[in-house]
């Protein structure tokens, strides 16, 4: 049986027919929709823009207006006085959102790049008009993490105290980046009290983190902070940066508690406390260097670093037959710290080895006495 | 007026730069957005100061430098402007010819004592 349908009085389509018109109309009215979707969306796109652009243009003559024009803040009536700059900009942002968000990121610029009365000046323009709630309610709001992060991050450089209750929740965020941003802002608004909350995270430090807070602490707060606290934590990525930190702002009243780290179940920190002892420590710690060495179940890694260090702060005539001691253990860096070490102490290998022994240690022996490596 | 040559990828610090220099009626203000520009620039035009920060696309602010002082063979006065205060490369800044250092952040106002500085030297 044929289906036929009559359009006017003389065509007529069969089934098949009809069935491939209805596919041609689908196909050209998709194809019609996208192209007006995607006109739609450059034209939407071009706009914003366009709109973006002319919030930049506008920010930035007021804000250099601003900024080159610091002694305005002191002239309340007059047309070029701060009040007046700060009404403008508050008038083109007007009650766009998109606006606000662009004058945060400029005056964030300009300020990295600034300092002096001019940093200054920004500062009071940002909290003048407020722009510390955009922030705060971005990242209140249930937006993506990247724009929660970016509120961190524009908090952070504007130094807005307020919101730090607000970061500490996000500390225990199970987002990783969150977590590490709020830590991050804190330390920077903070940098004395960072101590505080370092010693209570469980997040793993990544060398960005230890970067970052040693950047806020190389400020001036490092040489004050007592960083032992740190050493108390449950955390082993925080023993380590204050290990790290005793060492380099070299606080010899902390080393004690470096030398009772020398126990601690983690080799790294085993390996990194030695290390500190060698670098700050004195001869009462070589004693104490001593005492770890005669533990018969240390790794390698571990005697190694306690060598070095003993050879930084030993003396020859009472630490040389410890270190010589190690000249026939299995590992190679550990026979090849021996040697560096007893160098180190001043004492030749000669003086100190067999006859047997430096012939078993003769490529290391010869490749430390080669004069390219001599001082 | 001298002529004062900015080279910063960096738009907003350029204009506040342009604006804060002309302000100051220190001089009329010419914008090279890269090395490239700023190098395309120095060979067609005489300045009276190149103002140049370090980290630019194409050339940084170094190469600008030798670029002036020994391709070109010009006594010009370079100020060098960088985030990087590092001793090396402040030495290094000096050693091809700069003849100031600016280390950012930086004062606008300071940066105006700087040029007016070495325009009147």
């Amino acid at each position: 049986m044929k289906w036929r349908l009559l359009i006017g009085d003389t065509i007529a389509l069969t089934g098949v027919e009809l069935y491939i018109v209805g596919v041609a109309v689908l196909f050209f009215s998709f194809g019609l929709l996208m192209i007006i979707v995607i006109l739609a969306s450059r034209v939407i796109k071009t706009r914003h823009e366009s709109s973006v652009q002319s919030y930049r243009d506008h920010f930035q003559r007021l804000l250099n207006s601003i900024v080159v024009n610091t002694s305005a803040l002191e002239k309340p009536d007059s047309p070029v006085s701060f009040d007046f700059k700060l009404t403008e900009l508050d008038r083109v942002i007007g009650g766009s959102v998109v606006g606000r968000q662009i004058l945060i990121s400029q005056i964030i610029h300009l300020k990295r790049n600034l300092s002096g009365n001019a940093a200054y000046v920004l500062s009071k323009v940002f909290y003048g008009l407020n722009l510390q709630a955009v922030s705060i309610s971005n990242l209140r709001s249930f937006k993506s993490y990247e724009k929660k992060v970016k509120a961190i991050r524009e908090l952070a450089e504007m130094n807005v105290k307020e919101a730090i209750p607000l970061l500490e929740r996000y500390l225990l965020s199970s987002n990783k980046l969150l977590a590490q941003e709020s830590l991050l802002a804190i330390s920077q608004m903070r940098p004395d009290d960072s101590l505080r909350y370092l010693v209570k995270t469980q997040q793993t430090i990544t060398p960005w983190i230890k970067l970052n807070v040693f950047h806020y602490w190389s400020g001036g707060s490092g040489q004050r902070l007592d960083f032992s606290g740190l050493l108390t934590s449950n955390n082993d990525t925080i023993i380590r940066l204050g290990i790290d930190m005793i060492s380099h702002f070299r606080q010899t009243s902390s080393i004690d508690k470096i030398s009772s780290m020398l126990s601690h179940p983690s080799e790294t920190i085993v390996v990194e406390s030695a290390e500190v002892l060698g670098r700050i420590g004195t001869d009462k710690h070589a004693k104490i260097l001593v005492s770890l060495l005669e533990n018969k179940n240390l790794a390698p890694e571990v005697i190694r670093a306690a060598l070095a260090s003993l050879g930084k702060i030993g003396q020859p005539e009472h630490h040389k037959d410890v270190i010589a001691g190690f000249i026939d253990h299995g590992d190679f860096g550990v026979r090849f710290q021996v040697l560096q070490s007893l160098k180190a102490l001043g004492l030749k290998p000669t003086n100190v080895l067999t006859a047997n022994d430096l012939e078993q240690n003769e490529n290391i022996v010869r490749h430390l006495e080669d004069p390219l490596l001599q001082p | 007026m001298a002529k004062i040559l900015v080279c910063d990828d960096d738009e907003a610090l350029v204009s506040m730069i342009r604006f804060k220099l002309t302000r100051d009626n220190l001089g009329e203000v010419t914008k090279a957005s890269d090395g490239r520009e700023a190098k395309a620039l120095l060979r067609d035009e005489n300045f009276d100061l190149v103002i140049t920060d370090i980290h630019m696309p194409f050339h940084s602010g170094l190469e600008i430098t030798t670029f002036i002082r020994r391709e070109l063979m010009k006594s010009t006065p370079i100020i060098v402007l960088s985030a990087e205060g590092l001793e090396n490369t402040v030495l290094e800044a000096f050693d091809l010819g700069a003849n100031d250092f600016i280390t950012k952040p930086f004062s606008p106002a300071e940066l105006a004592v700087r040029v007016r500085r070495i325009l009147q030297a």
